[in-house]
């Protein structure tokens, strides 16, 4: 079974609206024209069925009995004929048909004179040819004798169907051009309006260029001067935090320096950790305010050499780490920002875990370097938010070496920089996985093992 | 007793420096700028300067430049921590090293001696000197960047104490060092050397720069003395 769809779009319910109106309007005006036009037609041949009635009646009034009917003839038109006669041969109607009656109080009203003559009307079919509407009626004379006329009630023209559905056609189709070309001109506007707002918090800024009606170009005013109020707000907040990351290193520095003047040798190696922990969140939080690639060129370097170093930086920190792969493996990277990353996840993995595995694969176009640990894993609920930044897993865990929450989601920004990506997952026998794949450039190639 | 000029705005950072110098034998002067270390430099028999980048007036920058122009006293910088273009900046315009803030006691005691005891050998035994670039095998080390390129020019990273032990290779091409001198070299950076063995870092550096297990190594071991660098190093 159909069912009409209700269209929900701004285009469709207006267009919608549009025809239903126009169609409206449009068979009104038909059916004004038509009543309009039948009654004044209605009212011409009355006024003239009453002036042809009027003047015969005074000439045959005025002329000797015997000439009467032969000047009733005279009179006669092709679709008005005049007889005279003896006596009334019209059985009225107009006591039962409320038109007849209408027609004879317009006659008596036309021509006074009538109401004198005692009018007669009724309606025949077949006086003028079998089918055709006629009217006849019948006026008694002063002396008895009655005039009696004929006339055909030929209908008024009107509009025809197929006429109907022409200037229909012509009417709807400018109303959809029309209707389409002003849609346009909102929808346009709107869509971009729609995009900007998708695209806002990924992209760098957002403009809306100004364009449409007058309500549209307010909108984009409006969208644009709230983009600005935030990145404002953003920046100012960036910078404060930034400045106060930055500012942070000075008196650090010194406590670094000053720690190692204590004479409590314990207490030494405590404060030492304490700095070296706030070290770490500063310079996150500084990586990630800033972005590490912002002042970094990619240069082809080798990926197993720099996760070489990190796997020895685990394994002197006293943790088994091991690392497989080609010995050599050429790709173009904001090195700082890549080593960074790497930096970070094998972090994770080895406070979280007791051991790291890093296992780098060739592919044609890619590299996918994996990060296995023997640790907890993730909830699997909870690993979409793992990018996020300042979070944290397991609040019960001592902060130890974890930073501010911010290692995973500056890694997964790095790796989007170099075009690449980072994905976790929990691993089958328990541990995380972290895998990292970097496109391999098109045209400087990568260079695999053998030189 | 080496003099070693501190250029340091920061005043309480200053002072600490100095203590903890004097603490390791060292005699130190401070200055608070580049006009104050111009001076210290023209009055006092200095045999090193450390550099802070971050200095009101000229820049550490532009005093590393003028001060490389005009003599081959070691410098070091002290950067900010994770800023790479310091860093390349500070080596390219002359620096013998460079020292992220904030640094050690300890880190930056080690940095001092490895720079001085790397400037007074080549001193006594002139190696082949001059030039900012060795080469060997069709690698590259890079001296003002402290970088390494394989072959093909991709960048290999090296740690502080492998690219020390690397340096000391190609400085001493053909000729066997012993473990003991090889660990004296690599204890530029404190810290990450103390409980390792000179010969996991020759592995580490063996993994990094040679291709594969089966081919001809680069490194050679020369059993029960030390190792010995075979390839032939030319500078540019």
């Amino acid at each position: 079974m159909f069912r009409p769809h209700w269209p929900m779009s701004l285009a469709g319910q207006t267009l919608l609206l549009l025809l239903v109106t126009t169609l409206v309007v449009y068979l009104g005006a038909i059916l004004g024209y038509r009543v309009l036009v039948e009654r004044a037609a209605e009212n011409a041949r009355t006024s003239q069925i009453a002036g042809r009635l009027e003047t015969a009646m005074n000439e045959l009034a005025a002329l000797p009995a015997e000439e009467r009917a032969a000047a009733a003839q005279a009179l006669s038109s092709s679709n008005f004929r005049l007889r005279w006669g003896g006596e009334a041969s019209v059985e009225d109607m107009t006591t039962t048909d409320p038109k007849l009656q209408a027609l004879r109080e317009q006659l008596t009203g036309l021509v006074p004179a009538i109401a004198e003559h005692n009018i007669l009307l009724r309606w025949d079919k077949n006086e003028f040819g079998a089918g055709r509407n006629t009217l006849l009626g019948t006026a008694r004379l002063h002396d008895g004798s009655y005039v009696m006329f004929s006339t055909e009630t030929i209908p008024t023209v009107l509009p025809t169907l197929p006429g109907v559905l022409l200037t229909g056609s012509v009417v709807f189709i400018s109303i959809i051009v029309v209707a389409f070309l002003i849609l346009r001109n909102i929808n346009i506007p709107l869509r971009k309006l729609a995009a900007a707002a998708d695209r806002y918090g990924h992209d760098a800024r957002v403009f809306l260029a100004e364009q449409g009606p007058r309500e549209i170009v307010k909108v984009q005013r409006a969208f644009n001067a709230m983009e600005s109020r935030i990145h404002r707000l953003i920046v100012d907040r960036t910078q404060a935090l930034a400045a106060v990351s930055h500012d942070l290193r000075a008196p650090i520095a010194r406590l670094r320096l000053r720690c190692e003047l204590l004479s409590d040798r314990d207490m030494q190696i405590e404060w030492e950790r304490d700095l070296i922990e706030m070290e770490t969140m500063i310079e996150s939080t500084l990586a990630f305010l800033r972005g590490d690639a912002d002042t970094e060129t990619p240069r082809l370097t080798d990926l197993v050499s720099l996760l070489a170093t990190l796997v020895d930086d685990a394994v002197d920190a006293g943790k088994p780490a091991t690392l497989s792969g080609p010995h050599h493996c050429g790709l173009m990277l904001h090195v700082v920002s890549v080593k960074r990353a790497f930096g970070n996840l094998i972090d994770n993995a080895v406070t979280y875990g007791s051991s790291v595995d890093v296992t780098i694969k060739m592919g044609q176009f890619d590299v996918r370097t994996t990060i296995d640990d023997d640790g907890p894993g993730i909830p699997d609920a909870e690993i979409r938010h793992a990018f996020e930044p300042f979070r944290r897993f397991e609040p019960s865990r001592d902060r130890g070496t974890g930073g501010v929450g911010l290692g995973l989601t500056i890694a997964y920004q790095a790796f989007e920089r170099e075009g690449g990506s980072l994905r976790l997952m929990n691993r089958a026998n328990g541990g995380l996985r972290a895998e990292v794949i970097l496109p391999i450039a098109q045209g400087n190639g990568s260079n695999a093992s053998n030189f | 007793m080496p003099h070693v000029l501190a250029v340091e705005d920061d005043s309480s950072m200053r002072r600490l420096v100095t203590q903890v110098l004097q603490g390791n034998g060292f005699h130190v002067t401070g200055a608070r700028n580049g006009h104050e270390m111009w001076d210290a430099l023209e009055r006092l028999p200095i045999d090193l300067v450390l550099l802070d980048v971050m200095l009101p007036g000229a820049t550490g920058m532009d005093l590393c430049r003028a001060l490389r122009n005009k003599s081959s006293i070691p410098i070091i910088m002290v950067t900010a921590r994770g800023s790479e273009t310091d860093r390349v900046l500070g080596l390219e315009l002359g620096a013998d090293d460079y020292l992220p803030k904030p640094f050690s006691g300890a880190e930056l005691v080690a940095r001092i001696r490895a720079i001085l005891r790397r400037t007074q050998m080549t001193v006594d035994e002139p190696v082949v000197l001059g030039g900012r670039r060795l080469h060997f095998a069709g690698w590259t080390l890079d001296l003002a960047r402290r970088e390494l390129a394989a072959p093909d020019g991709a960048a290999v990273d090296l740690s502080g104490a492998e690219y020390d032990t690397l340096l000391a290779f190609l400085e001493h091409p053909h000729r066997v060092l012993t473990r003991d001198r090889l660990l004296e070299f690599s204890r530029n950076r404190l810290g990450d050397v103390l409980d390792r063995s000179v010969d996991v870092l020759v592995s580490r550096l063996r993994r990094k720069i040679e291709p594969g297990p089966a081919e001809q190594t680069m490194i050679k071991t020369v059993r029960g003395v030390g190792y010995m660098f075979t390839p032939d190093v030319t500078r540019s």
